[in-house]
């Protein structure tokens, strides 16, 4: 018995450093010593997963099973499957927009392809997340899982990791169709382009189509997450609702900053209250804008890898948060 | 000889229900009741009663409102106690898309089994509740007896020392009852403890060490079988022979007559001892052969008929 104390007591000793290890290097971070606030923000949160593992001791198995489940149970939801039809169709299409010239066919490319990823990740996103934890409850199959030796923070975090590896499964079958479908046109179109003296490196496109495919991955972790976190104490449709007014107004993250900074008495008088309204909002929301950076690939701008990693880390944090979230929603929830 | 020690534990468990803004509906309202190990308890009430509410308590899946309750010696809702217990739900559902071995698969992983010893108790289990040769078929293929003896399997697969089961034979044919019943009773055999929640009554009675009635969300009557069904039941009399003349006798005496089965034996009931001996004595005296004197012993379906409606009245 003692021994076993002792280890707990050991075991808690080794989380406790980690995490003041961690608030170090957060500290690092924000000055941003060397430049390598990524690399130190992710150590912190790499620690803080390590002390929150060693604090909680999770059945990693159980999590195992339950996200193993979930993925082969929602990849057979007949919903899912329209949607990556319907995306894989839409992406394919995006090579037969023929244009006045190269650069805006190829722009076309890109934005029609990696608008119809997000536009369907983002539905595969919000109606899975919905409604896993919603339909387990309505079936009563959560009764028979937690009357076994299952925490529930066990049961949500099995849960979002099988929605997450479900949606990101589909988000590459669909990434496959669209690099296909890029790798044929995009050569033929920069061919043309360079014709005509217009100067675009083939492969710096493909990096980016290849950074943005992967901020969509991150960005949807986050809808997953929100949808997730909300159908733990709400209705799956509340959920899916409010997981898309969170997504649009995430999209208008720069509106609301403005508005809430907003000091110009000369052009307009903002009433105290909408300012306030807009910075909490501005500070609550995910910034969705920033997971879309085609933009910047439509304008042939260069997009660094520290400000996808700056992005992906956001976005890997706020879902962290909310997952945390859902777990203790969940904890007090009847069944 | 070792003390046997208590599997459940409850101490003025309450269950308050909010309805609405101000409504409230006691599901179960202060319920103290002991369930000794390696016993059949049986928890019996009509629908709505409040049996599944006490189920959801123990297992967790509710919190109390007020009181305490223990399970195999850790308080309610502790994940530990749940390694050791199995649980058949009312009216089981399941993942549809999976097969009896992959669901079993599933839930024994929960409970930390693996490889071969899982895949044998999973073979063990599959015969033993009849579905082996149906094993390949998909949950949603299953009647609803089917599902009932998956779940009696998955319920199994940690072989648990107490096991709850909510109406166990509700959609069960008759030899899927009685091959429950066998499953309830071996349990019982080898020492585990089981809690039985139904409304089937006839099914309770034979397998029941101990039952509790509860009603309207409250504990009614609990105790072994035998003083349940004796409590209140007076004495009898079986006896062949009975006359008119002797029946003219006793009628002061007697609280109820049974009349002669086939082999021609008479019930003759009093409400205590004596007045069975009074009636026993003047048969005897009027060439009656006297079979048996001693306690008479009603129905659970008696039993439960009388406190339920002695309720009503209240």
């Amino acid at each position: 018995m003692d021994k076993k104390r002792g280890a707990g007591v050991a075991a808690r000793s080794l989380a406790i450093m980690l995490l003041l290890v961690a608030i170090g290097l957060v500290a690092l971070a924000v000055l941003n010593l060397q430049g390598l606030r990524l690399l130190f923000g992710s150590l912190a949160l790499l620690l803080v997963g390590i002390a929150a593992a060693i604090l909680l001791q999770p059945n990693f198995r159980a999590i195992y099973r339950v996200a193993s489940a979930t993925f082969f149970e929602a990849r057979r939801r007949r919903f899912m499957n329209v949607i990556l039809i319907f995306a894989v169709i839409l992406v394919g299409l995006s090579s037969f927009f023929a244009t006045l010239s190269p650069s805006a066919e190829l722009n076309m490319l890109l934005d029609i392809g990696l608008g119809s990823i997000r536009l369907c990740g983002m539905l595969i996103a919000v109606f899975l997340g919905a409604r896993l934890i919603a339909d387990e409850v309505d079936k009563k199959t959560v009764d028979v899982i937690l009357a076994k030796p299952v925490r529930r923070a066990e049961f949500v975090i099995g849960k979002f990791l099988g929605a997450w590896i479900t949606v990101t499964c589909f988000l590459l079958v669909m990434g496959v169709a669209f690099f296909i479908v890029y790798q044929i046109k995009a050569p033929q179109l920069v061919a043309k382009m360079q014709a005509v003296g217009m100067a675009l490196s083939l492969e710096e496109t493909s990096a980016n189509v290849l950074k943005a495919t992967l901020l969509i991955l991150f960005e949807m972790m986050v809808l997953t997450s929100i949808a997730i976190t909300v159908s733990t104490f709400a209705s799956w449709i509340f959920s899916a609702v409010f997981a898309f007014t969170t997504y649009f107004a995430g999209q208008l993250s720069s509106y609301f900053h403005h508005i809430a900074t907003f000091n110009d008495k000369s052009v307009a008088i903002i009433n105290p209250s909408i300012k306030m309204f807009s910075w909490v909002i501005y500070r609550l929301l995910p910034h969705f804008e920033f997971f879309d950076i085609r933009e910047k690939l439509l304008t042939h701008d260069p997009v660094y890898w520290e400000m996808i990693g700056m992005t992906a880390g956001h976005g890997v944090l706020y879902s962290l948060v909310l997952v945390a979230l859902a777990c203790v929603f969940f904890s007090y929830r009847e069944f | 000889m070792g003390e046997i020690g208590i599997a459940i534990r409850t101490e003025g468990l309450t269950k308050v229900y909010r309805i609405g803004i101000r409504g409230t509906h006691v599901g179960i309202g202060d319920l103290t009741v002991e369930v000794p190990e390696g016993e059949i308890y049986g928890l019996v009430g009509p629908n709505g009663a409040g049996k599944t509410t006490t189920l959801k308590l123990l297992l967790g899946l509710l919190f109390p409102t007020s009181g305490s309750g223990e399970v195999l010696g850790l308080p309610l809702g502790s994940p530990d106690y749940k390694a050791r217990i199995g649980y058949v739900p009312d009216g089981p559902y399941f993942y549809d898309h999976l097969n009896a071995p992959e669901l079993l698969r599933f839930y024994g992983a929960l409970f930390g089994l693996t490889g071969k010893v899982l895949e044998q108790r999973i073979a063990e289990l599959l015969e033993l509740v009849g579905m082996a040769d149906r094993a390949h078929f998909r949950v949603h293929e299953y009647s609803k007896g089917m599902r009932q003896r998956v779940a009696v399997a998955q319920a199994l697969l940690n072989d648990p020392d107490l096991i709850f089961l909510d109406e166990p034979t509700a959609g069960l044919d008759p030899m899927g009852a009685i091959q429950m019943r066998n499953i309830v009773l071996d349990l019982r055999q080898r020492g585990k403890t089981v809690f039985l929640c139904s409304h089937l009554l006839k099914d309770m009675e034979p397998m029941c060490d101990r039952v509790a009635i509860v009603s309207r969300g409250a504990l009614k009557l609990t105790g072994p079988i035998d003083e349940v069904l004796q409590a209140g039941a007076g004495y009898r009399v079986r006896a062949t022979g009975v006359s008119p003349e002797t029946r003219r006798k006793i009628e002061a005496v007697v609280t109820g007559i049974v009349e002669p089965d086939a082999d021609g034996v008479a019930v003759l009931k009093a409400a205590d001892q004596k007045r069975a001996l009074e009636v026993a004595n003047t048969a005897a005296g009027d060439g009656a052969q006297v079979l048996e004197v001693g306690p008479d012993r009603r129905t659970l379906e008696e039993v439960f008929i009388d406190v339920v409606e002695g309720q009503a009245g209240d």
